[in-house]
């Protein structure tokens, strides 16, 4: 790279783009969208007033629709990309009720803490202008116990995330007996987060709020907000088992942005490995500030974020220009430094910032021309999210994806029609899930006895309401269940899994000064700390020394290696019950029986398989759903056994690359299982399982798409440029087998045979 | 999922002992003697003849003192046995125990809940049982059995006790004795303060919840007589212990320790009186350094110096906290009584003690470069 002698615009950046040595898949141009504007809301003209003072003059038709859809006391869901004003969809309505009727209050729940400081400042904005005195407040674990009291008794608006409602709130809530009297709206944003695990948690800790806001005699309306995805109404009502009424035309003004796919070059096409994604996004990255773009880069992790920022730094010295014009910004920074960041991004002081996913999650740090995106975010909706940070009303802006060397990542990139054409992901819950449901129950029963005829949710509890007093939980007496046990059941629950058996992570480097470092849920144990496992945290890599099983500590130590684990596991599959078929599909209740058995070690950026390793550890079994197809006996005679043995494991690592694609989860949250002669059915057949006990609908997801996911994995291998197979399609291992063919024979049958029926 | 639920529970939770799997009603025996209120509300009344040494002016000194810590009248005792130390809404009192003078008894109420299902009137008598406008003696009632009664209160939808005053002696039992007996624990202020023993039958509080339980399985309250007795033995001590604490309030101790954080006590709220406490601490053998100290420093800021000065030469010979007291000293000297040599002496001479513990150097970092700026200035303004 050359000093610059000319700054380019964007415009004319995006075209030296080509002469990148990689390849750009795709280039999309999204056109401009003239404002739409709605007729003002009946509201308080003190409000209106504020507002105007504010420079709110008019508001745009979502903004209006959902405004009057919340004012009517209707639940409504809107769905809106990032910067086009729905805090104002649930602030008006809010403050509307106030300022009509001074006891109401309102409930904002947010995902994260972070989150809740920034929609303080958005709604404090307002109420300043406002000479009625309305009180905002957030209710966390940062909250100081002589303000908690305050809070309690005066909070207008209380803002707080899931799991201080769930532990902090809820089970308290006669401390709290103003706001669930008073209580006229519940405000959840970021909809979309809620999802799998997470979300089959909120819907049931919202059975609770309305369990308790009902004995409080108030009804309070719902205003959810989310980001693109395919189901919203159906995630809203699944999550407040309500019909919610839905808003999904944005009308705020838009102006051109180009959306671009670069995938780096291959340097081996045998093996399937190719440039540095890392080194691309830097280079990237850094030629755009150098131009004076201003620039947002994304990347996964915590690490990837300080290594984008050296290396950005380099080559903005490289080429003569200030190396602080690009600061970091993720989770672990504090508060302070970031309200600096953000401001010191809008002044212009700083032109690029590095960031985690952090930043997805609507936080304001104003418009950006350039958005960077290291590597497939794993979902459709937070890519958008993350192409949504690039954008100003006025002036055309643009995003690029870099594809790094993952198999979604390659899929992704070479059939870039999947990520633009298709619809984005559908989030499931599955609030019924029993462990999750179960320890629901318990909460709620804690916090009101249950009658004997009452409903949880829409559900009826009665059995395990039943359960709990013969396991004496419960006692039973004048036709109500009462809490009759010394502990506080929400306590030792954690929202964000479905068990909560959790290995404690204890990093021994310096022996004498043992340091807790995290947790890791039950379920994971096997593939994540198995003993040698490389365990990651906070960007270092610790080993694992030691597991004790009996005491669920993880003992692990620093160490700098410049490889992963990934450990191979000896599964067993026994299906228990068989909901329902269609043709060579099924979905049913498994039974699944894994122990690890050996390790590979994989170096990192190249995936390369560098050595391996035999574990020891007993064998753990899991209830969960699972989705399958069959092979019909017929064509397995034709493939033959070892040929039909290699595919299965092809397909199934296609299955593993693919599906999460599909059903909006992480790579962890199924497990694809192979065999080619099961015992239940006695023919081949791959099953795709829910990694958390119970099931939280991916298999249900899964078993909903059936062929399209033999569809795209057949594009998928087809388009890999490999010629036998390799990391990115087949698996490392179905590399070393040449698995490319059989994969691709299997695959076929497997299409034609649901073609014959 | 669908299929056999029972079994998925049993996996999750765990398997049922096979005699929990049958269910029946069981007819409450074995209480102690009382009466049944209601269906499943009883009552136990004890009536002790006035145990104290204490007289009925004395009682009303007692209360007089204790006032600004909540005291008055009626005065109530009042203690919860509950079915869990948790908080929140699901831990409810099954038994409460309700303490006043009526004449000349002192008479102990205890309400029992047989079953949740009667909470209600459960609390309903409660209220009838305590004599109106109570002023409550509890222990660590401000952050237990007052919220959570109050709490009750509400889950009923009824109105909360209307109380005139709320003494809650575990603060004043911390100030006053947790240097010396370490745990505020009831059974261990009972054997150190009090010199109580309990006799055997009393159960440890931390099995009532789960013999409750089991109470309410059988139906069998003979288990329960130990909590019956636990409960009347609580509101028995609290009594004791409020006479206790007031008389050492009073000063009415021969103990130089009790009377210097006696004094302590006083010390936000009645100065004169702290500062006679601690004079009379200071005086009796062997005399409280503490208390020395405390009334030198109130004498300095009385602007009685040389008062100030005879008391921390004292302590500088009674070795307590030298190095402290000889700064005091030298500040002594330097800024009222305008000496800055003699000032210098004692400085130096905190420094030479300094030296003389030198890890002491850098555990009190900031208090080693103060004094050596003192002596530096000192030195200077001597010339």
């Amino acid at each position: 790279m050359e000093a610059l002698m000319h700054k380019k615009n964007l415009t004319a950046f995006l075209k030296t783009l080509q002469l990148l040595p990689g390849e750009i898949t795709a280039c999309k141009t999204m056109p401009a969208q003239e404002a739409e504007f709605g007729p003002w809301p009946q509201i308080n003209p003190q409000l209106t007033n504020a507002l105007k003072e504010l420079g709110i003059k008019e508001l745009y038709l979502h903004q209006t629709k959902a405004i009057d859809m919340a004012l009517a006391k209707k639940n409504v869901v809107v769905v809106t990309p990032t910067a086009s004003g729905k805090t104002l969809c649930y602030n008006i309505p809010v403050i509307h009720s106030i300022l009509e009727d001074h006891s109401s209050r309102a409930l904002y729940i947010f995902p994260t803490k972070a989150l809740s400081q920034d929609q303080l400042a958005e709604i404090n904005a307002i109420t300043n202008k406002i000479d009625m005195p309305i009180s905002t407040c957030t209710y966390d674990g940062d909250t100081p116990p002589d303000i908690r009291t305050k809070v309690r008794a005066a909070g207008h608006v209380v803002v707080t995330n899931p799991d201080m409602l769930h532990i902090g709130i809820l089970p308290h809530h006669t401390k709290w007996i103003k706001l669930f009297e008073n209580l006229r709206y519940v405000v959840i944003d970021e909809l979309h987060t809620y999802k799998g695990v997470f979300g089959s948690h909120m819907s049931n800790v919202i059975r609770r709020l309305k369990r308790v806001c009902s004995f409080y005699g108030s009804n309070p309306t719902f205003i959810l907000c989310s980001a693109t995805i395919s189901n919203p109404a159906e995630l809203a009502e699944g999550l407040i088992e309500n019909h919610v009424e839905l808003i999904t035309n944005n009308s705020a003004p838009r102006a051109e942005k180009h959306v671009l796919i670069y995938n780096p070059p291959l340097i081996n096409k045998n093996l399937g490995i190719r440039a540095s994604s890392l080194a691309a996004t830097a280079d990237i990255a850094a030629q755009a500030i150098a131009n004076g773009i201003s620039t947002i880069v994304f990347t996964r992790s915590r690490l990837n974020v300080e290594l984008l920022l050296t290396y950005i730094r380099e080559n903005l010295k490289r080429l003569r220009v200030d190396e602080n014009l690009v600061s970091g910004y993720r989770g672990g920074y504090l508060p302070k430094e970031r309200r600096k960041i953000e401001k010191d991004l809008k002044s212009g002081k700083i032109l690029g910032v590095v960031s985690t996913n952090a930043l997805e999650l609507g936080i304001d740090i104003g418009s950006l021309s350039l958005a960077v995106i290291h590597g497939y975010p794993g979902s459709i909706s937070s890519t958008w999210q993350q192409i949504g940070r690039a954008g100003r009303r006025s002036g055309h802006s643009a995003a690029i994806l870099v594809a790094s060397s993952a198999p979604l990542d390659q899929f992704i990139a070479t059939k870039p029609n999947y990520f633009f054409g298709g619809s984005p992901e559908l989030a499931r819950i599955n609030p019924n899930n029993l462990y999750i449901y179960v320890d629901h129950v318990k909460c709620s029963a804690f916090e009101l006895p249950f009658a004997q005829d009452e409903s949880f949710g829409i559900t009826n509890p009665e059995e395990v309401l039943e359960y709990l007093s013969q396991y004496e939980v419960l006692h039973f007496a004048g036709s109500r269940y009462f809490w009759q046990s010394d502990s506080f059941p929400a306590q030792d629950m954690s929202l964000r899994s479905a068990t909560n058996e959790n290995y404690v992570i204890i990093d021994v480097t310096e022996g004498h000064k043992p340091r807790v470092i995290g947790e890791v849920d039950r379920p994971s144990t096997p593939m994540l700390i198995h003993p040698e496992a490389i365990y990651f945290h906070d960007g270092k890599s610790y080993q694992v020394i030691e597991l004790d099983t009996k005491g669920m500590r993880c003992y692990v130590k620093s160490v700098s290696v410049d490889y992963y684990t990934d450990a191979d596991l000896a599964t067993h599959l026994k299906v228990l019950d068989i909901f329902t078929e269609k043709g060579n599909w099924g979905l049913g209740e498994v039974l699944l029986t894994f122990r690890p058995t050996v390790y590979k070690k994989i170096k990192l950026m190249t995936h390369e398989n560098v050595g391996y390793g035999h574990i020891h550890m007993d064998e753990d079994e899991m209830h969960t759903t699972a989705c399958w197809i069959k092979l019909e006996k017929k064509f397995t005679d034709i493939l033959g056994e070892e040929r039909l043995s290699t595919g299965l494991l092809g397909i199934s690592h296609l299955f593993r690359a693919i599906a999460p694609l599909f059903l909006m989860c992480d790579r962890g949250d199924i497990r694809v299982h192979s065999m080619v002669r099961d015992p239940m059915f006695s023919a081949p057949t791959i099953y795709i399982a829910d990694n958390v006990p119970g099931g939280v609908g991916l298999a249900d997801g899964a078993f909903a798409l059936k062929e399209k996911l033999i569809d795209a994995a057949f594009e998928a291998i087809e388009s890999c440029p490999c010629s036998d197979g390799c990391p990115a399609c087949t698996g490392a291992f179905g590399a070393t087998m040449n698995a490319k063919g059989p994969t691709m024979a299997l695959l076929e049958i497997l299409r034609s045979q649901e073609d014959l029926k | 999922m669908k299929g056999d639920k029972h079994s998925r529970l049993e996996q999750i939770l765990g398997e049922l002992k096979p005699e929990n799997k049958k269910k029946e009603i069981c007819e409450v025996r074995g209480l102690p003697p009382g009466q049944f209120l209601d269906e499943d509300v009883y009552l136990c009344e004890i009536r002790h003849e006035i145990p104290r040494e204490v007289d009925v002016n004395e009682h009303k000194q007692c209360i007089k003192t204790l006032s600004s810590w909540g005291a008055g009248e009626p005065l109530v005792f009042f203690d919860l046995e509950t079915t869990g130390l948790a908080g929140g809404t699901g831990t409810y009192a099954f038994l409460a125990g309700v303490g006043f003078y009526e004449k000349n008894d002192f008479v102990i109420r205890q309400l029992f809940l047989c079953s949740p299902r009667a909470e209600r009137a459960w609390l309903s008598r409660l209220l009838d049982i305590i004599p109106p406008k109570p002023a409550f003696v509890t222990y660590n009632g401000k952050n237990f059995d007052l919220p959570l009664i109050n709490t009750r209160f509400l889950l009923s939808r009824m109105k909360p006790i209307e109380e005139s005053g709320h003494l809650d002696l575990l603060h004043l039992v911390r100030r006053l004795w947790k240097r010396r007996i370490g745990s505020c624990a009831l059974s261990n202020v009972e054997r150190h303060i009090l010199y109580i023993d309990r006799k055997t039958e009393d159960v440890p509080g931390c099995i009532i919840p789960e013999l409750y339980k089991m109470f309410l399985k059988t139906g069998d309250a003979a288990d329960l007589s130990g909590v019956f007795y636990h409960n009347e033995m609580d509101i028995l001590s609290l009594c004791m212990l409020f006479y206790k604490v007031a008389l050492t309030l009073m000063g009415n101790s021969a103990d130089p320790f009790e009377i210097d954080r006696a004094g302590d006590a006083w010390c936000d709220r009645d100065l004169n009186r702290a500062n006679r406490l601690w004079r009379k601490a200071a005086t009796l053998e062997p005399p409280a350094k503490n208390a020395i100290w405390k009334l030198a420093m109130e004498n300095k800021k009385m602007n009685n110096y040389y008062e100030a000065l005879s008391l921390l030469m004292k302590l500088y010979n009674m070795d307590y906290k030298k190095i402290d007291v000889a700064v005091e000293i030298s500040k002594l000297y330097e800024h009222k009584l305008k000496d800055p040599q003699t000032a210098l002496m004692w400085a130096e001479s905190a420094i030479k003690d300094f030296l003389k513990y030198r890890p002491l150097v850098r555990a009190q970092q900031s208090k080693w470069t103060e004094l050596l700026k003192r002596v530096e200035r000192l030195r200077r303004k001597v010339g």
